[in-house]
């Protein structure tokens, strides 16, 4: 009982570490509610790729790629390599789990997110007690977010073809640019220069990556430069 | 095809390329230690993933020309300080939207 409550009040400590993520859930569902609508999906269609897929860059792109009239094994592809990412994240993450038990961690992989990663890497970096049960706050609350705002923006984008969400499109790098700042402001003088000259090679391996491949290719080149830059850096 | 079996067949394939890559690492989590070089490169993904996604949504490729949205670029400066003092990130994703949203009320 006492084992109960206690994975209780870890799960809504998740759900009310997340809530800073909310804002940018909500700005980003409700676009590609919008978008998946005004690319010939049903609501009810964007709802299961919500469900199914559950990732927001990839249902974006998808979006556009079935406007584009791409062929179905190009769309597959292409969200496999945007969301390849996720394989990066849960490997940085995953062992701080694994005392978990087998179908607990099957679900924290599953809702894993850039924004619930975020979170959780911050909060391990800082020493905070992180636990399945926290982390399944986290994810489970983002995940409802992410259903209700993504159903939304669908039901919207059947009203009004065209509604600009001024500003909100920003949350999400304002959330990021956060996380970035608080792991800067943490680390020792010697890593955080390191970690800058890394922030540098990032931007740089992106932009030139940009030029020929899209901007989605660009994230994993330039995370997998820099943390190998990093990595024979301090070696 | 039409149009609800090609949704279809798209929404089962593009469920299944996301959702493996996201459970094996937690499948396949030990207690055991990694190997040094694998958790000090590990250690650097934070600082890199943060930095791409933040560059990822001021950079576009639209129709092959590279663009960078000025304004959400001027907008991380106020957004960077507001993180840095208040270490709250509901304040950064809040300063971050009223930045971005004046400079393009004064300047787009």
């Amino acid at each position: 009982m006492e084992v109960v409550s206690t994975d209780r009040a870890d799960f809504w400590r998740g759900v009310k570490d997340c809530i800073p993520t909310w804002i940018g859930y909500i700005g980003v569902g409700l676009a590609v509610g919008v978008v998946s609508v005004a690319s010939g999906l049903a609501i009810w269609q964007v709802l299961l790729f919500s469900i199914i897929v559950y990732a927001g860059s990839a249902q974006l792109i998808i979006a556009a790629l079935l406007v584009a009239g791409s062929p179905v094994l190009a769309i597959i592809f292409t969200t496999f390599i945007v969301n390849l990412r996720n394989l990066l994240l849960g490997m940085t993450i995953a062992p701080h789990f694994a005392s978990s038990g087998r179908w607990s961690r099957v679900g924290l992989g599953t809702l894993l997110t850039d924004e619930s990663f975020g979170v959780a890497a911050q909060a391990i970096s800082e020493g905070k007690r992180v636990n399945a049960a926290w982390m399944h706050g986290l994810n489970v609350s983002a995940c409802f977010i992410w259903l209700v705002s993504t159903t939304l923006g669908a039901v919207i984008g059947e009203w009004v073809p065209d509604p600009t969400v001024y500003g909100l499109d920003f949350a999400l790098p304002a959330l990021f640019t956060g996380l970035l700042v608080f792991q800067l402001a943490q680390e020792a003088p010697a890593r955080r220069k390191l970690s800058f000259e890394l922030i540098v090679t990032v931007i740089v391996t992106m932009t030139l990556t940009s030029l020929v491949f899209p901007t989605y290719v660009a994230i994993l080149a330039g995370t997998l430069v820099g943390a190998t830059v990093g990595t024979v850096r301090s070696r | 095809m039409s149009f609800d079996q090609t949704i279809l067949v798209i929404l089962i394939g593009a469920g299944l390329v996301t959702w493996v890559p996201r459970i094996i690492p937690f499948v396949f989590a030990s207690e055991r230690p990694l190997p040094p070089i694998i958790s000090l490169w590990l250690s650097f993904v934070p600082v890199c993933i943060f930095t791409a996604l933040v560059v990822d949504s001021l950079l576009s490729n639209e129709g092959g020309a590279l663009t960078l949205d000025p304004l959400a670029l001027v907008a991380l400066i106020p957004t960077a300080i507001v993180a840095y003092v208040t270490r709250s990130l509901s304040w950064t994703v809040i300063i971050g939207i009223v930045a971005v949203a004046s400079l393009r009320f004064f300047f787009a």
